[in-house]
């Protein structure tokens, strides 16, 4: 099986996030990770390739020049080769998750690709959409949430799906679209010896604007700020003096 | 402080001393009991009595008993003073009237230094709990003695900057506690010791004077450096009640390592390579071996990347100063410094991981922090804190687990880059309590005898308190001893501060 796996460069989640000075986007300074649910669905394609049923993993990224380095962290934990989009659009907030897809879509065709395993979200807009649009773009079954994904004897897949009202079971064909969440599995920590080897593996960049595909925002950020400051509270001395001040802030 | 009780609930049972040295014949020395009149003056000495005089059994209970749940001090008061002036105030009359105390922070000391030993009244720093100030053109700040370490860290880091000291009790240990016992922790490699790094103080004599040395002037040498008399006093000479500290700036960017290795003379290669190529960028450096790392498997949930099949661990932690580059190019930096690190060492050297992120760099961090409570998990735990020769470390360990034959599981980890080795015994068996007696008898004094043999230190930074007091001339002339006794007797002619800690 051949497996395509999306990995997002994102703000460190542990960095306190800023709105930019004009207050119209997020100030993307600071150090960048690979987004954690991404993290998690190259573990799971490369403990696919450890059980021998995946055959090749590709990591794929959107992005700028520093989006090769988190391909190369996911070349690290074992995936074979990568393929780099360049753009210099924002991929926080500009290039939206119908872009994303119909580029996915653009990679999976060129690859002749069996699965896709994405995150369930990233962290940066927290959209939760590439995937179902790309499954549906693409007309394949979709397991979303993962949780556990285990083999039937038939090729087909098992995917244990997080959802509201506790846990379900999907089994669904291949080629598909697969996106993990939290608990699917815990994901290793890159080996100094792989993160060496991973120099050699090969990144093919492709120029987002050489492929005619209609990358345009959809919707608009207007504004962005932080959220207001929590006042502290006022102590009172008794219940009478509780009773006066609810009724002067006009709570009763 | 209350996850760690929980993980030592099963020991609350234990009511005697932790150690045959520990029952020391506690000189009475003419000390008065506390009465109702006493009580009486605390209130009106005290503002807000209803909170600063406590007297319910319940409530003093944690103040009475230590980290390892193992002492059960008597007393029957703890006052919690709002300002030194309140502290002087107390300690003034406790002197005229002959009443032990024990100042008392944070209360995560691990020698019995910081809990009465009878029923001394408790005179506790945590009200004391206000950052003064922080002036950025000397990077010194001010604070009270009460302030939890972990929050002056926070207060610190939107300034860019940091305490010089950090260890794992940095959530509940206190500044002012931190002073008193001269803490060391991860950082000392690179930052100094609170010697160092301390400009100024304020403390309160046990007859009540004040002792204000807060001016902190980054360079003042008019008469004596009094203030280093209290630095690792461990609360006998003086309740410090503020602090002036020289706090380095947070590094651009900094990242951690872990290392697994066979053989001891590779972590020495190791150890040499890493003060030779990372110098000034290499910001700590730990320790821990094979039992270590088995314990941490089987008794927490945090993992070893790196697995368990090696003999020796070594965490290396570089930091970049070079505050003109962004956050990603310093990062970079420092994974290159790493690469090329790897590449010097790679003959000893068995496997590595860098992190990759917080979430990771902070899991190997807790991989070495959470030890101690790894073994104290595993079964009632001896614990020594020694300075040895590095070269000695594992051979020191193996006499220990030698000695006390198949009944313990016995690890070493550490400050390696200080020489330092923390190096703990579980008892197999879990709490069964005879046999840890029985082991005690084993272990002191020979332990001790063992450290003078491989010519190290009965104490590296824990300190003395009351378990090791017996201990002291193994480090400490006479000569020296005895002028140390003089210069309790000067400043607590009365022996009420902290009694029975630190000497006999």
């Amino acid at each position: 099986m051949k497996v395509l796996v999306g990995v997002k460069r994102v703000l460190d989640y542990s960095i306190k996030v800023r709105p930019n000075a004009a207050k119209t986007a997020v100030d993307l300074k600071g150090a960048k990770i690979m987004n954690p649910f991404c993290e998690i669905a190259v573990e799971e394609a490369i403990q696919m390739k450890e059980k021998k049923k995946a055959k090749e993993v590709i990591a794929v990224s959107i992005g700028d020049k520093t989006a090769a380095e988190t391909i190369r962290a996911a070349l690290a934990m074992g995936a074979d080769r990568g393929i780099h989009v360049l753009t210099n659009q924002r991929i926080d907030s500009d290039l939206q998750p119908l872009a994303v897809a119909k580029i996915f879509k653009h990679v999976f065709e060129e690859n002749k690709t069996d699965l896709v395993l994405l995150g369930k979200q990233s962290i940066d807009d927290d959209a939760n959409q590439t995937g179902q649009i790309l499954a549906a773009m693409l007309d394949v079954p979709q397991a979303t949430f993962a949780s556990e994904i285990e083999f039937a004897d038939d090729g087909d897949l098992i995917v244990t799906r997080e959802i509201d009202a506790g846990l379900q079971k999907v089994k669904i064909s291949v080629p598909s679209v697969i996106t993990c969440d939290l608990r699917l599995n815990q994901p290793r920590f890159a080996k100094i010896p792989d993160i060496i080897k991973a120099k050699r593996k090969k990144i093919q960049t492709l120029k987002l604007e050489k492929l005619d595909i209609d990358t345009e925002p959809r919707a608009k950020t207007i504004k962005v700020d932080n959220p207001e400051v929590r006042e502290g509270g006022v102590m009172v001395d008794n219940v009478d003096d509780l009773m006066s001040k609810l009724r002067e802030d006009k709570i009763i | 402080m209350l996850r760690y009780n929980k993980i030592l609930g099963f020991q609350k049972s234990s009511s005697r001393r932790p150690t045959l040295h520990g029952l020391l014949k506690l000189s009475q020395c003419g000390y008065s009991k506390l009465n109702s009149d006493d009580v009486t003056h605390f209130k009106s000495i005290l503002s807000k009595p209803e909170i600063s005089v406590v007297e319910d059994q319940d409530d003093i209970a944690s103040y009475n008993s230590d980290w390892w749940n193992l002492m059960r001090g008597k007393s029957q008061m703890v006052l919690r003073p709002s300002s030194t002036e309140e502290v002087s105030q107390v300690l003034k009359y406790c002197n005229s009237r002959h009443l032990p105390v024990v100042p008392q922070g944070g209360n995560t000391g691990l020698v019995g230094g910081s809990v009465p030993l009878n029923d001394e009244i408790i005179i506790s720093l945590n009200r004391m709990n206000q950052i003064i100030g922080f002036d950025s053109s000397f990077s010194i700040v001010k604070t009270q003695a009460g302030v939890v370490l972990q929050r002056l860290i926070d207060y610190l880091q939107p300034f860019g900057y940091m305490p010089p000291v950090d260890l794992g009790a940095r959530g509940s240990c206190q500044i002012g506690g931190n002073l008193a016992t001269n803490a060391g922790g991860i950082k000392l490699l690179k930052y100094n010791s609170l010697h160092a790094n301390t400009i100024g103080l304020k403390v309160v004599l046990p007859d009540g004077t004040i002792l204000d040395d807060m001016r902190a002037l980054r360079k003042d040498n008019t008469g004596y450096h009094l203030k280093h008399l209290f630095i690792g006093s461990e609360g006998t000479l003086g309740i410090i009640t503020e602090t002036a500290i020289l706090c380095p700036k947070i590094s651009a960017a900094s990242n951690v390592a872990l290392f697994a290795l066979n053989s001891f003379d590779h972590v020495q290669e190791v150890l040499t390579a890493s003060k030779e190529f990372l110098s000034e960028n290499l910001t700590a450096i730990e320790y821990f071996d094979k039992e270590c790392n088995l314990i941490m498997k089987d008794n927490t949930k945090i993992f070893n990347p790196l697995g368990y099949a090696h003999n020796y661990y070594l965490l290396i932690e570089i930091s970049n100063f070079d505050d003109t580059s962004d956050v990603e190019t310093n990062t970079k930096a420092i994974e290159q410094k790493f690469f090329k690190f790897f590449e010097q060492v790679s003959d000893y050297v068995q496997d590595g991981v860098i992190a990759q992120d917080k979430f990771q760099f902070n899991s190997i961090w807790e991989l070495r922090e959470r030890i101690v409570e790894g073994f104290v998990s595993q079964g009632l735990a001896f614990t020594y804190d020694f300075s040895l020769p590095i070269d000695k470390f594992p051979a020191f360990v193996e006499r220990m687990s030698d000695r006390l034959g198949n009944h313990a599981r016995t690890g070493g980890y550490g400050h390696i880059g200080d020489g330092n080795i923390h190096v703990q015994a579980s008892i197999k068996g879990h709490d069964d309590l005879e046999l840890y007696q029985k082991l005690e008898t084993k272990l002191e004094p020979w332990v001790f005898d063992l450290v003078e043999e491989f010519e190290g230190s009965i104490s590296a930074e824990h300190g003395i308190g009351s378990f090791k007091s017996p201990e002291l001339h193994r480090n400490k002339s006479d000569e020296m001893i005895k002028t140390m006794g003089q210069m309790k007797q000067i400043f607590d002619p009365n022996r009420i501060l902290n009694p029975n800690k630190l000497f006999q």
